[in-house]
């Protein structure tokens, strides 16, 4: 489970310290000043080795519950377990998107974060609700039926509150 | 154990800027200053460094001196170096990389506002060196345009064709693999265009077009060299904390009353930086990536002497927006008999920014934007419509600037664009849409937003009509005369960034860092149910005093004076019996954005 090569690339990509890049620093006076004489130039300088002690970040913690019992957990192909699941991954790896199937429910798909401990509930929905959905289109109106188009309003939208 | 071992590496071995000395070149010869010293010279610290992000991305400290860490940036060095995709995890997988280790996939996402690093164009140089000798580019060069009629006809356009072919197949954008027939504009043609496109940061679309031909006409390393170009102006332009870029023409009286004409500080900045370093030419540039190893632009700083900036800078400045929004057409799309109306624009929406020095107001960019039109929507029984989805007018603030930011997607947004296909694991399936939320280079607000707000009066909170000004991947919208948003007024990427920037460093500001959110709804797609989760709303900076911002109310074209409220029956579309819904007037649905919609329309 444990992804080093991800984890190196975040912190590579980062800067694994708290920088005092050109961006973050307050904008540099500027002066009219020659270049410094060649005294002052140097040889170019070796890698700098800079020694930080810091621990290695704990992994978080995952949980997935639902409100149907027993609801299967898939990540991509595998199956992960049932409801209710806990995991453990290495923190910052990156988002799980997961499905979840219980028969007779509507499969939810939904999603992990790893920037910190994540624990969800899931709601299943049975089919038979479908209409309580958001997204659930009623049935248009049968051909013979049809009616046309209602007209167009012209109301202005109301002016913007103070 | 590894991980340990892994960390304690990663932490001892990179170094920080604070203790590179700075690269100068002087009388053509490279040399190393201290810092103090190359900052007592005059000389100013250009980030050339791969952990270069511009400012917005950078992490600032609260009031009590905690770090506020910006978690997007690292999203963002790991997609310009290449490292990393929108999700933080590897571009190529151990596996991928046990199989082929010089396997290196590309982002290519300068047209997104996340120019490469200096690492991968030292590598793209130095690859590029050798690629393609066997392209006749004159015969490019011949044609200004390639007919979208194919077969080709014209012997001329077709040997253009056949170069084009050869070029992006040894540039290694058309891969050996691909399903393309000879001389056929087909399918593995056109992405492979599409990514030579990206590649070039060229605001196109998949045809062969007049910028398009002319950069296949140029060699790699020509067109290698205008990255580099666009790459070290915008480190320039950081650097040089400046923002006027040639946009307007102006003149002011300075403090002794001589008029002086409004400088293109961008590109001052941009040559002296590529003069100064010996980076002027492909040639020049090619030398000095082979003069400098990968591992050199971990921390990279050069010293440059730019022009002193002009006498209204200032750390903080009277600075102003105003957007016109140019021609506005109220009338909707299609007449009552399904017939389209007329919705030609002659004069489009801009941003202007302006500084007021000695009682003048001195325009410092004027840059093209977009404003609300007629747009897809959801309405309440489930079926699409259309809806004017205007951009208000009048006098506004910016409080919030928040980098990396969330759109959260309000419940009148078409559903079929909140979802996408992904692969999980090896198996593609259908996942929330979250390029298009964000935070990430994809979502409806860029890579940095600004809230549009009427300030709230004696102690009543802002007015937010949902309206921002933002960043934007739909760059096509932008340049497109028929390219509307849904009331927000976008802006290049890249653009975007150094606007943020440039007001963050310039105005009195508070870094309030990542907001959390804790946002979630459910929706129904097909026979599926999607979750959307959203934790944050991005990293926010809080503008005090604010800033002004003006909306003008533009050209009115066309029958219609005023906007219509309510929604417009798509032509072609069955709907159920019943009155027309009511659409929602909460800000959000008012005004609010899918980025991916006009690719679909």
């Amino acid at each position: 489970m444990i992804r080093p090569a991800t984890v190196a690339l975040l912190l590579a990509a980062a800067g694994c310290h708290r920088s005092t890049d050109a961006a973050s620093a307050p904008p540099t006076p500027r002066t009219d000043a020659a270049i410094a004489p060649a005294s002052a130039a140097l040889p170019p300088a070796p890698a700098p080795v800079v020694v930080v002690t810091k621990a290695p970040l704990p992994p978080v913690h995952l949980g997935v519950r639902a409100t149907a019992r027993r609801v299967k957990i898939f990540w991509g192909k595998k199956l992960l377990g049932a409801t209710p699941f806990a995991l453990e991954r290495p923190r910052d790896s990156g988002p799980i998107d997961l499905l979840l199937r219980a028969e007779g429910y509507f499969p939810v798909h939904t999603r992990l974060y790893t920037h910190k401990n994540d624990a969800i509930t899931v709601s299943m929905t049975k089919l038979a609700d479908r209409m309580t959905l958001f997204g659930a289109k009623k049935e248009p109106a049968p051909p013979a039926t049809a009616t046309p188009p209602p007209a167009i309003e012209t109301q202005p939208v109301s002016a913007p509150k103070p | 154990m590894f991980r340990t071992l892994l960390f304690v590496l990663l932490f001892t071995l990179r170094p920080s800027h604070a203790q590179e000395r700075v690269l100068v070149i002087k009388d053509g010869q490279e040399q190393r200053l201290e810092e103090p010293a190359a900052r007592a010279a005059g000389l100013t610290l250009v980030d050339l460094s791969d952990r270069f992000s511009p400012y917005i991305f950078s992490e600032g400290q609260a009031e009590n001196g905690t770090l506020l860490g910006n978690r997007y940036r690292a999203i963002f060095l790991g997609l310009a170096g290449d490292l990393t995709d929108a999700d933080g995890q590897p571009l190529v997988s151990e596996k991928q990389r046990a199989k082929d280790p010089s396997s290196q996939p590309h982002n290519y996402l300068e047209l997104y506002g996340i120019p490469p690093t200096l690492s991968v164009l030292r590598a793209r140089f130095l690859e590029d060196e050798s690629r393609c000798s066997d392209v006749d580019f004159s015969k490019i060069r011949a044609v200004t345009i390639i007919p979208s009629k194919f077969p080709l006809k014209d012997p001329v356009a077709l040997a253009a064709f056949e170069e084009i072919e050869k070029r992006l197949r040894c540039e290694g954008l058309l891969a050996p693999r691909a399903r393309h027939l000879p001389g056929r504009f087909d399918d593995a043609l056109r992405e492979a265009l599409v990514r030579f496109q990206h590649k070039n940061k060229i605001y196109d679309g998949a045809a062969f077009r007049k910028e398009t031909v002319a950069a296949l006409g140029r060699t790699l390393l020509e067109n290698d060299h205008q990255a580099l170009v666009r790459v070290v102006t915008e480190r320039a332009v950081a650097a040089a904390d400046v923002l006027e870029d040639g946009t307007t023409e102006a003149t002011y009286l300075d403090a002794h009353g001589q008029k002086q004409s409004l400088r293109n500080l961008a590109a001052e900045a941009s040559q002296a930086a590529l003069q100064q370093l010996g980076l002027d030419s492909p040639a020049l540039a090619l030398t000095f990536f082979k003069r400098h190893p990968a591992a050199d632009f971990a921390t990279l700083r050069a010293g440059v002497r730019f022009a002193p900036p002009p006498e209204y800078y200032a750390p903080h400045m009277d600075l102003s927006v105003e957007i016109d929004r140019g021609d506005v057409i109220y009338d909707p799309l299609f007449d009552e008999h399904g017939k389209p109306n007329n919705q030609t624009r002659h004069h489009f929406p801009s941003l202007t920014v302006r500084v007021r020095y000695h009682d003048q107001q001195i325009p410092l960019v004027r840059w093209r934007t977009t404003i609300g039109g007629w747009r897809s929507d959801l309405a309440s029984n489930g079926y699409e419509y259309f809806r004017y989805k205007g951009s208000d007018v009048g006098p506004r603030v910016w409080r919030n600037i928040v980098a990396g930011p969330v759109w959260i997607a309000p419940n009148s947004t078409p559903v079929r664009t909140l979802v996408k296909v992904k692969n999980v694991r090896g198996m593609n399936q259908l996942v929330v849409n979250y390029d298009e939320v964000g935070p990430g280079y994809l979502s409806a607000y860029g890579l940095v937003a600004a809230y549009n707000v009427v300030p709230g009066k004696e102690g009543k909170p802002d007015w937010d009509n949902g309206v921002r000004v933002h960043g934007s991947s739909e760059y096509r919208s932008m340049f497109n005369p028929d390219g509307y948003s849904h009331g927000c007024h976008r802006l290049v990427n890249h653009l975007a960034e150094r606007l943020f920037s440039f007001i963050l460093r310039h105005r009195t500001m508070r870094v309030e860092g990542d907001q959390p959110l804790g946002f979630s709804r459910q929706f129904l797609w097909k026979d599926d149910v999607y979750e959307m989760r959203l934790p944050t709303r991005g990293y926010r900076y809080l503008l005090d005093p604010p800033l002004p911002v003006t909306v003008l109310e533009g050209n009115i074209l066309g029958k219609l004076k005023k906007p219509m409220a309510g929604y417009a029956p798509k032509p072609g579309v069955d709907y159920p019996p019943g009155p027309m819904p009511v659409p929602p007037d909460s800000p959000e649905a008012r005004a609010a954005g899918t980025a991916r919609e006009e690719e679909e329309e």
